[in-house]
Formats: structure tokens, C-alpha cells, sequence
């Protein structure tokens, strides 16, 4: 839990307070009522117990502790901030995932995995997406707003080679400009064809300490073509590619897992339970404007209630 | 504010009339009552009164007699209204002052209408015994007036120096100051009631919050937290003690007692008072037959 | 202005409503509770409630929303750029102590005399064309870093020039619109003698399409000089000529011994720009200051507080 005073120079404030305190001292409250046995009151007055009359000023002060606190820009970890870390769904867009054997193509079952995850991720993830070809492209910056990555999404077009490693760079690229920390959620069909190593920028994550967890697409065996095939103009349906080796090493550089998937269902189950088991860590919100409410919501307590005590 | 007219006019329609209604005039007890002197015993003319029959001249004669009194037209009727600052604090309906100043005027306005001479000592100073309805007048104006009053051991000394003859006094105060000696002396010489004026507020704290009193007198302030059960049994317990203490000076003074609170109406307050007075004696010294 | 947190603004409406609503209510309760033991006659009035704690819940609630407030100020968006040589040939001691001191000193003083609010950056060729510094108002950087200059390497004059057009009109959406460009001019400290990179004159027809004058202040003696660099003897020449030619193609001037022909052509171009202030802490301190202002009122009234 992080809490910290981004204005601490404020608290020079309590200054004001402490002088406020004195005027306390001695109390000399205006009376209005007269009576005429003044000194009887006086002598049942010192039989006293009670410490009511003594609550709203402690209300009104402690509301004013609270507004110099709140003057003083304080961090706290607040509901609905986005988390500090962060996870880059890294998405494989060559033209070996227009495969159909994953329905209805492989791309599509990994948009529909995908959808899945920003589903069921906590809202306070924040959530990149990265794509790669023959290049590694970020379609969009972590974020907590899921409309914008699903709207992302929808628009992916299909890049030519397989580059991994670029992929995987852009993503820690992403984590590096987003704080830091952060995992990778890997999915890829093929072997990496161009671009870096992809165990050079393993080792690069490994040294950031982000977690790969790696998944290989694809049905063992012969790979069906796409449906249309004069859009598949230099594509090959032909072995099933997946880099088993390749996964293997990106999860244990890393301290991250891999995964094979040979169905729709599997990668959308997958994604589903790897949503489910991501921690957002809260980033600390600037808690000013609240802690002023709370602040004047008291003070304005203990108003109400000397009013209510002390009608006249 | 009312005019003295207007005051006047309403305890005479509101208080006066009603009184006599209720008592059919009679007023023995207090204003022809068994401390008056004696005049003669003569024999009986239709309209008198059948308890002023004097057995024994009567079985000595054969004759109905009865007893007249001289006093009625040598009663004079003294009012001394305290008017110190704590006489001017009250919560309901009235001040404490206007409460003595309605009372004593209702009671002088029936003494004169019977003829008698009614003096007072009032906050603004002596006015001498008269008669008549301009005095009734007289007396609500001067009453009326504000201003800085004696203390009540102060007037009690004046009425001491001006009332040389007998005469029914009324004493209308809280009895907050020291009385106890000139009052003692009056009550010696005089037939003397002591109206102890007093305010619901002084007996018991009601419970509404945390209040703030002042003494009008001598300025002293105090905060009370009255919705605190202990303080208000601590102030009602030393209140009832002081109340006690003051009816027990009164009383032991040699006076009659009356107690008037200010959320008391005056009609039931002076009907008891006086029917009170017929049934029994005063303490003062009886007239002997 | 605007709210940067609407939700924050609703829970304090939420909460400081409440907290007004209490207020009012128990005012009027225990005005109740005094009527059962006093009559309205003996009835001291109700006391005021000081303005100020009105105000105070005013300003936390638009503090809790965020608030936010949009200054204007204006912007001079006139740039300049010290295009400074550092190549070998600078490190000569035929102006006192080298080419290249000189040439700082010279840079110190233009920025003395310069419009404070005129960005400004650096530039050193020699051996590599590099941005040092982008163009900024902060003096005491650029200071740094001419200081930081070291002479080596040959001279790419070329490059340099390519690189402050790249760096003073930049190629993007906007450099497409038929907008008025904000006047940028260059000072190019140097002692002439190029011979690495591409034509200067190539790079100065560029410049002088894009608008860009070169005002030079040649460095060095005009026949060259021998002098001692490191360990020897070396004849270093200089070029006085091709930099008036390059001045005279870009629209500049050479400069003598002031800048004011280089001042003059930087003039100020200044556009309205909004600034956005968060007046959140701003505003809570005014809530303090009002509650606490409220308290004064009542001690001063009715000796306690609140």
C-alpha cells in the first residue's frame, strides 16, 4: 500500500488550526438565557459526566485535520484506479491464422479468445495489445477501457511473415513506457520466421521480470486452407508448425507457462481462466477532492450538532 | 406593552369580577378578618351577616345582636412589589414581575371598591395611602414604569418607616435577597402575607441541550449541560432546598404564605387564597369578643 | 472549465448535501426542544449562521469534482538554432583561445541579447551532425551544453544543416497545411573549411525553400592560420566566402560584431495557448480557510467554535 503527501508543505497549515485551538481556551460562550439562581446552575453544573458538549468541536476539528490532510495531496490506493501492472495480449497476425481449423479461422478464435479476456479480466487491469507480422505493431497502449481494445480488435488486418520476437519486444516496450511491470499472453501458430531472436527478447523480459505465458495454436496433422482462396495468395496449407520447442524456452526464460490449444473452445477456455487469475495491483489515486468532502462533510457535523445542542 | 387603562379593564373583567362572583363578595378573612379591631355589638339589621351574631349578647338580651367591626373604613391596604432584576426573568406566560404586579393590583382594586386606602411601595418609590378609583390607576402606572428598584431588605425597611398603623400588608417578591429581619418586624406589627413569586424554570432544568445562563444581576455566566439526568438532579434538589428554606423564613417570620408561580392563572390563585383565609385563623392576634 | 471527475462531484453533492440537510434539521430541532421549556416570548432570537460555513461546502464540492481551469497565455513559437562546428579544424588557436571558445562566447552573448520567451537549440556538427538540444527556452541548459562541445572529427557542414531544417520544420500532417510558419533562423558558428558530408549549397536551397535564414559568423583567420593543435603543427584553413554564400542563398546575413540583423529576423510570433490548471488542492484550502474563517465569526458572536 502506497500512500505518500504529494504537497506535504501544506501541512504547514495545522499552523492555522493550532491557532483556531487557542481561541478555545478559555471558553467564554455568550449566554442569552437569563436566570436568576446562577449560582445554583453553577454548582449542579460541575456534576457533569457527560462529554456530549465536548463532540462537535472534536467533530469540526477533526474535519479540518482532514482538509489540511487533503491540502496536502495525499496518494491512496482508491477503487476504480487502473492497476499498475499491466498485460499485453500479443497476437500472432500472419497469414498461416486464416487456417480453418480452429473455427471459424484461427485469427477469429483468437479474437474470440481475446474478447474473452478482456471479459473476465478484473476492470482494473490494464490491458495492451500487440500484434506482429513481419512487424511488431502495437494496436493499442495499455488501458483499462475495454470498448477501445474490443473496437481494436475488431479491426486487425493479417501481416505476412511470423515475427516473434518483435512481438515480443513492442510488448515490453509497452510495459516499460506503462511502469514496468507487467506480463505477456503469447499466442502464435507458427515457427518465428524474421525479425529478432525471440530468446534474445526473452531474455531482455526475463531481465524486466516479465512472465511470458506462451500458447501455440493449431490441430496436429494436415492444416486446412482458408475459405476463400484467392485472398490466400501465398499461402501454403501444409504442416502443422506450431514451435513447441520455441514456447517451451519463452516460458521457462521467463518463469511463465505455455499452453497448446487444438480447439476454439480450449483457447477461449484458456484465456478465460487466465483472465480470472490476474492480481491488478492498484495503482495509489490522488485522493484530494475526496478527503475534502470528507473533511467538510464533518466539520459541517459538528455545526449542525452545536446548533442542535446549544439552540440559543 | 399595556396601558394601565387596559390592564386595569382586563383584570377587572378577567379576575375582579369573576371573584366576587364566585365568593359573593365576601372577602372576611382578608380584608375584614378576625385581626381587626372590634367596634361595638349592636343589634341586628337585616343584611348583616349571620356569623357575625354575638351569642352572648344575644342570650343575654333576648335579642339578635352582632358584631360590628370598625376597621372597614380604617383599612388600609399595603402592596410592596419587589422589583430587583431577578423578579424580572420568567420562561412562560409572564415575568415574575407582572405576575406581583397583576395580583397586587387585583387585590387593591377589590380593597378599593370596598373603600379602603390602599399605599405601596413600588420599584419607582412610596406611594401613600388613598383611596378612590384614581388610586387603583395611579398604582398600575407608577407600576408599570421600569427602573432601578430598591433591594428587598431596602423596601421592607421603607414600608417599615411609613406603615405606623396596623394594616394588612402584601409582600409580593421572590424573597431571593435578605428579608428575614425588617420582615419579622413587620409581621410583628402588621397582618402581613407573603406572596413568594417564583418561575417553573427556577424549580427544575428542563432538558434542552447545552445552554448558556446569565445572572442579570451581577453578570455571572454558566454552561449547563442540561441534558445530562445528574445535573439536572443536582440543580433540582439545591433549587426545592432553597424554595423550602425561603417558605420556612416566611412562614417563621410570622407571615401568611402564598406561593404564586408564573404559569398560574390569578383567579384560582386569589380564590384559594382567600377561602384559605376564611377557614383558617391568621397567626396574628385574635380579636377578642 | 471542466470537471475532470464528475463521480467525485456527485458524491460530494451526496455527501455535503447530507451534511447541509443535518444541518438544517437539527437547527430546527433544537430550536423545538428550547420552545418546550421557554415560551416564544422569553425566546432569545436564532442565531445567524455565519456565511462562510455556506461558502466553505461550496468549494469542497467543486474541489471533489476535480476542477479544472483553463488558462490562456500566449506563446511565442519563434525558434532559433545555434548550428555550432566542431570539428577539428575549430580547435585552432588563431581566435583566442580556440575557434571553438570563441564560437561559444559568441553563442553566450546572442543568448544574452535574445527575447527570453524565443526557443532555442543546439546543434554541432563535427564529426557527426547532432541534436544536442532541442529547441528550448531553458538558458542555463543550452549553456551546459555548449560548454559540453569538444572539437574532432571532420566536418559535415551538409548534414548539419539538413539536420536543423529536420529539427526547425519538421515534415508531419501539419507541415502540409498552407499555414503561416512561426520565423525560425539559424546561426551558424563555423569556420567555413567543410569537407565531409553533401554540398552545403545542396542543404542551403532547402533551407532557403523552407524559410530559413542562415546568419554566420565566420570564425578563424580568413587566409587560414598555422597553429598548434595537440601534439603539432597544422595549417587549418578557413572558408569565409562559402559561408557568405550560403547566407546570401538562404535569405541571411554575415553577421559583424552584433546580432542585431539575427534579432531582427526573430521576431516574435505569438499564438494563444490554454494551459490547464487543476484547482482541486487550491480550492480545498479555500474550504479550509472558509470553515475556518466560520469558526472566528462564531467565536467573535458567540464565544465558542463552531
Amino acid at each position: 500500500m502506497a500512500v505518500s503527501l504529494q504537497a506535504p508543505e501544506a501541512l504547514s497549515l495545522l499552523l492555522l488550526l493550532a491557532f483556531l485551538l487557542l481561541g478555545l481556551y478559555p471558553r467564554r460562550p455568550k449566554a442569552r438565557l437569563p436566570h436568576p439562581l446562577v449560582s445554583l446552575l453553577q454548582q449542579a453544573a460541575r456534576e457533569s459526566r457527560s462529554v456530549l458538549p465536548w463532540l462537535p468541536p472534536a467533530l469540526f476539528l477533526l474535519g479540518l485535520l482532514l482538509l489540511v490532510l487533503a491540502a496536502a495531496r495525499p496518494l491512496l490506493p482508491l477503487p476504480g484506479q487502473a492497476s499498475r501492472n499491466v498485460v499485453i495480449l500479443v497476437m500472432d497476425v500472419s497469414r498461416s491464422m486464416m487456417a480453418a481449423d480452429l473455427k471459424p479461422n484461427r485469427l477469429e478464435a483468437a479474437k474470440e479468445a481475446a474478447r474473452v479476456f478482456l471479459r473476465e479480466a478484473p476492470r482494473a487491469l490494464r490491458i495492451g495489445l500487440v500484434v506482429f507480422g513481419s512487424h511488431a505493431q502495437t494496436i493499442h497502449p495499455p488501458t483499462t477501457d475495454r470498448r477501445r481494445l474490443r473496437e481494436s480488435l475488431d479491426s486487425l488486418e493479417f501481416g505476412r511473415s511470423t515475427a516473434i520476437g518483435e512481438g515480443i519486444l513492442e510488448a515490453l516496450r509497452n510495459i516499460r513506457e506503462a511502469g514496468g511491470e507487467g506480463e505477456i499472453l503469447l499466442l502464435t501458430d507458427g515457427r518465428n520466421r524474421t525479425g529478432k531472436d525471440p530468446l534474445e527478447a526473452a531474455a531482455e523480459a526475463s531481465r524486466m521480470g516479465v512472465r511470458i505465458y506462451a500458447v501455440g495454436v493449431g490441430v496436429p496433422g494436415w492444416t486446412p486452407g482458408p475459405e476463400d482462396p484467392v485472398s490466400a495468395f501465398g499461402f501454403f496449407p501444409g504442416a502443422f508448425e506450431v514451435d513447441e520447442e520455441l514456447l517451451w524456452a519463452l516460458a521457462e526464460f521467463t518463469g511463465g507457462r505455455y499452453y497448446l490449444v487444438a480447439s476454439e473452445k480450449e483457447l477461449s477456455d484458456l484465456y478465460r481462466k487466465l483472465a480470472r487469475s490476474v492480481r491488478p495491483e492498484v495503482m495509489p489515486g490522488e485522493a484530494t477532492g475526496l478527503l475534502g468532502v470528507l473533511g467538510g462533510f464533518l466539520a459541517l457535523l459538528g455545526v449542525a450538532l452545536r446548533r442542535y445542542l446549544s439552540p440559543a | 406593552m399595556e396601558t394601565p387603562e387596559t390592564l386595569l379593564a382586563r383584570l377587572e373583567l378577567k379576575v375582579v369580577r369573576p371573584l366576587d362572583g364566585l365568593l359573593f363578595g365576601d372577602y372576611r378573612g382578608v380584608f375584614y378578618g378576625k385581626s381587626l379591631e372590634l367596634a361595638e355589638i349592636s343589634p341586628y339589621a337585616p343584611g348583616d351577616e349571620a356569623e357575625r351574631i354575638d351569642w352572648p349578647a344575644t342570650a343575654r338580651t333576648g335579642e339578635l345582636h352582632v358584631r360590628r367591626f370598625r376597621e372597614e373604613r380604617e383599612l388600609t391596604l399595603w402592596l410592596l412589589l419587589d422589583g430587583s432584576p431577578s423578579m424580572r426573568f420568567g420562561s412562560r406566560r409572564r415575568e415574575k414581575y407582572t405576575l406581583a404586579l397583576e395580583l397586587a393590583l387585583s387585590v387593591a382594586y377589590i380593597a378599593l371598591r370596598h373603600g379602603n386606602r390602599v399605599g405601596a411601595i413600588l420599584p419607582t418609590g412610596l406611594l401613600p395611602p388613598r383611596g378612590g378609583k384614581a388610586q387603583a390607576l395611579l398604582l398600575a402606572r407608577e407600576a408599570l414604569k421600569g427602573g432601578k428598584a430598591l433591594s428587598l431588605g431596602e423596601a421592607l425597611g421603607l414600608l417599615e418607616r411609613v406603615a405606623r398603623r396596623r394594616s394588612l400588608v402584601f409582600v409580593f417578591s421572590d424573597f431571593l435577597d435578605t428579608f428575614s429581619a425588617p420582615f419579622s418586624r413587620l409581621a410583628a406589627r402588621h397582618d402581613l402575607v407573603g406572596v413568594l413569586v417564583e418561575d417553573p424554570l427556577e424549580r427544575a432544568l428542563p432538558r434542552a441541550g447545552v445552554l448558556s445562563f446569565v445572572d442579570p444581576e451581577t453578570g455571572a455566566q454558566v454552561e449547563v449541560n442540561t441534558l445530562d439526568p445528574r445535573v439536572r438532579e443536582a440543580y433540582r434538589l439545591r433549587a426545592e432546598a432553597l424554595r423550602t428554606a425561603r417558605m420556612g423564613e416566611i412562614l417563621k417570620a410570622g407571615a401568611d404564605l402564598l406561593v404564586a408561580s408564573t404559569e398560574m392563572d390569578l383567579l384560582p390563585l386569589l380564590l384559594g387564597f382567600v377561602e384559605r383565609r376564611r377557614r383558617w385563623p391568621s397567626k396574628a392576634p385574635r380579636a377578642s369578643s | 472549465m471542466a470537471f475532470k471527475s464528475p463521480e467525485g462531484f456527485l458524491l460530494g453533492l451526496l455527501l455535503l448535501g447530507a451534511g447541509g440537510l443535518l444541518l438544517w434539521l437539527l437547527e430546527r430541532a433544537g430550536r423545538r426542544r428550547l420552545l418546550s421549556a421557554l415560551d416564544p416570548a422569553f425566546l432569545p432570537g436564532p442565531k445567524p449562521l455565519p456565511l462562510p460555513f455556506l461558502l466553505a461546502p461550496l468549494f469542497l464540492l467543486l474541489a471533489a469534482g476535480r476542477l479544472e481551469a483553463s488558462l490562456p497565455w500566449r506563446e511565442n513559437l519563434t525558434q532559433a538554432l545555434l548550428v555550432v562546428d566542431t570539428s577539428h579544424s575549430m580547435a585552432a588557436d588563431d581566435e583566442a583561445p580556440t575557434r571553438l571558445e570563441r564560437a561559444k562566447a559568441l553563442a553566450e552573448n546572442f543568448l544574452r541579447g535574445l527575447d527570453p520567451s524565443v526557443k532555442v537549440g543546439l546543434v554541432s556538427f563535427g564529426p557527426q551532425a547532432v541534436l544536442v538540444l532541442s529547441p528550448t527556452r531553458d538558458r542555463q541548459a543550452l549553456l551546459k551544453a555548449l560548454q559540453g562541445l569538444k572539437p574532432g572529427g571532420a566536418t559535415p557542414l551538409g548534414q548539419g544543416l539538413l539536420q536543423a531544417r529536420r529539427i526547425l520544420r519538421p515534415k508531419g500532417p501539419e507541415g502540409d497545411l498552407p499555414r503561416a510558419k512561426p520565423p525560425a533562423a539559424i546561426l551558424l558558428l563555423s569556420d567555413g573549411a567543410a569537407n565531409a558530408g553533401g554540398d552545403p549549397l545542396e542543404a542551403a536551397k532547402e533551407l532557403s525553400r523552407a524559410g530559413l535564414p542562415v546568419f554566420v559568423r565566420p570564425l578563424g583567420d580568413p587566409r587560414g592560420a598555422v597553429s598548434r593543435i595537440g601534439e603539432g603543427l597544422y595549417f587549418v584553413p578557413t572558408n569565409p566566402t562559402s559561408l557568405l554564400r550560403l547566407a546570401q542563398a538562404t535569405g541571411g546575413q554575415v553577421l559583424g560584431e552584433d546580432f542585431q540583423p539575427l534579432y531582427r529576423a526573430l521576431r516574435p510570433y505569438r499564438v494563444w495557448r490554454t494551459q490547464t490548471l487543476d484547482l482541486t488542492q487550491a480550492l480545498v484550502v479555500a474550504g479550509l480557510l472558509s470553515f475556518s474563517f466560520g469558526a472566528y465569526l462564531n467565536l467573535a458572536r458567540e464565544g465558542r467554535w463552531p
